[in-house]
């Protein structure tokens, strides 16, 4: 009863913050144009990357050309979502949070926090574009693949990788806890390029270091592979098994992070 | 006696720049995660090739770290369109300086300690990649390296502050921003090398400035064009650099009779 009446105050917050950021980005038009014309170059541009190897090589990493079309769709659907939702929010934000000891005003709402942030600066209007592109690559990727594609499956891990994702947002924004870094967003943004190419051309400790401590090869990789019918067993059992782990981790570094906050700034 | 009042501001950045010189190192380090997708990914490609559009594997390791420095080097945050915006560029235009030289030396202050911070970091690089870096032995080459990437720098003031003028003409510029981001890290040559693109994307290039902010440099440097095909280079990013110079002028005035000091 009382997690239901949780979740309704929960959702009922989450639709005002959507109506009210809705309406924000209503105001900046020309912004949306240029945004949405930037995405789509940027798009296009990664896939021009992708075709000039593919003109000389047949694989990259074992992977064909409309699997890894699939892979930078991927890439790009998983970001628009945590873009529009959990890392636009509070997360991103949490270095000025810190300087300028603004999380006090947070802490004290009767919401929690973590999930706060997931909706408090959600863009689902400048985020619903980049994921309906991204849905028009996945799909040509799809299309021009000789494999059979298995969809529930692929969209039943994407949520796990999502998950994941979130879970990593949450330990990296708690660094701030300990030491402020300015550049918490550019280093979220970088560490995620490294699972815009298919893990299967890391090797060795650089693979393994991919998959389960910065788990770029669970949250872009392994959906990709699920689709096409190549995601081992024991692969799966790692991304549960990672999943797990950032679940607990990330909750022991949040709460840690809280007890050792101290109020700055003015 | 004309500079001295530049030279103040320049110094001034320095001084911020060595203050905050861990926060410049942080951010290079990260700028430098990608490098370990791009050694991978390109040891993958050559696995079965000694040479792919004329590169070797050391020659495009190589190409990708000088590029990703130099570009998390010479890239900075421009305070134009927000001057603009927020109507602190009053407080500029009322000053006996000019506007535009003023936020060169601050940038070029800016990129020039940025260089001298993030150097122990490339050399650090070039010290764990030493196996798959091809190395420049020619003195020369260093020389050309320092003129062609003092020159990028002034080539990418010029640009970018061409693009912050957008403001005095459109309430928030930084969607347009982005698109000339990605325009431009495929015609410098960021996203991949030149010699990759397909000819109708090179033909366009040759009409931008963009290739001698970037590709041009290094390809120079590690001697992959002539001597000849490197001073034409050189002659065509000061040729640029005179073109951008006046666009932004022209551009400037222009966009001055528009201004109208929003903001408190």
């Amino acid at each position: 009863m009382a997690l239901n009446i949780r979740l309704k105050k929960e959702f009922s917050l989450a639709i005002i913050h959507l109506k009210l950021n809705t309406m924000v980005r209503m105001e900046d038009k020309i912004t949306f144009l240029f945004m949405n014309v930037g995405i789509i170059i940027r798009i296009i541009l990664v896939v021009i990357f992708f075709q000039a190897i593919y003109t000389k090589v047949n694989v990259i990493g074992g992977w064909s050309y409309a699997e890894v079309l699939v892979l930078v769709g991927t890439w790009e659907l998983i970001n628009a979502i945590a873009w529009a939702t959990f890392f636009r929010g509070g997360f991103r934000r949490m270095p000025g949070f810190m300087r300028r000891g603004e999380l006090d005003s947070l802490l004290v709402r009767p919401v929690n926090l973590k999930t706060y942030f997931i909706y408090d600066n959600n863009d689902i209007l400048f985020g619903s574009l980049p994921i309906i592109f991204a849905v028009i690559l996945i799909m040509y990727g799809a299309s021009i693949s000789s494999m059979d594609i298995n969809l529930p499956y692929y969209l039943f891990i994407i949520l796990f990788a999502l998950i994941i994702q979130y879970f990593f947002v949450i330990i990296l924004s708690s660094i701030n806890f300990w030491t402020i870094v300015e550049q918490t967003m550019h280093l979220f943004i970088n560490t995620m390029r490294l699972g815009r190419y298919p893990i299967t051309i890391y090797k060795g400790i650089a693979r393994t270091a991919l998959t389960v401590l910065v788990p770029v090869a669970c949250i872009y990789s392994f959906p990709v592979q699920a689709l096409f019918g190549k995601l081992k067993i024991t692969d799966l059992g790692i991304m549960f098994g990672v999943l797990i782990c950032f679940y607990l981790l990330s909750n022991y570094i949040w709460n840690i992070g809280l007890r050792r906050y101290e109020s700055t700034g003015y | 006696m004309l500079l001295a009042k530049y030279f103040i501001a320049f110094k001034n950045v320095l001084q911020s720049e060595i203050e905050f010189r861990a926060n410049t190192l942080i951010r290079f380090f990260i700028s430098l995660i990608t490098l370990v997708s791009i050694f991978y990914l390109w040891n993958d490609v050559f696995s079965a090739r000694a040479e792919i559009a004329g590169y070797t594997k050391e020659q495009i390791i190589t190409y990708y770290i000088l590029i990703t420095f130099i570009l998390a080097s010479v890239i900075t945050f421009s305070p134009v369109a927000d001057n603009i915006r927020n109507g602190e560029l009053s407080m500029y235009i009322t000053r006996p300086i000019s506007y535009i030289w003023y936020q060169y030396w601050l940038a070029l202050a800016q990129r020039f300690m940025r260089v001298l911070i993030g150097l122990p970091i490339l050399i650090i690089i070039f010290i764990i990649f030493r196996e798959h870096v091809y190395i420049v032995t020619n003195p020369l080459s260093y020389l050309i390296l320092l003129v062609t990437v003092f020159s990028a720098m002034n080539l990418l003031f010029f640009i970018d502050i061409l693009i912050n003028f957008l403001e005095f003409w459109f309430t928030n510029s930084w969607g347009m921003n982005m698109v000339f981001d990605y325009i431009s890290s495929i015609f410098s040559g960021a996203l991949i090398p030149l010699a990759f693109l397909p000819s109708w994307l090179i033909t366009i290039g040759n009409f931008l400035p963009y290739q001698y902010t970037g590709a041009f440099l290094i390809d120079a440097f590690i001697g992959r064009i002539s001597f000849d095909q490197t001073l034409l280079g050189i002659l065509i990013q000061f040729v640029w650099m005179i073109i951008l110079y006046i666009m932004s002028r022209i551009v400037w005035h222009l966009g001055l009779k528009r201004y109208e000091a929003y903001g408190s």
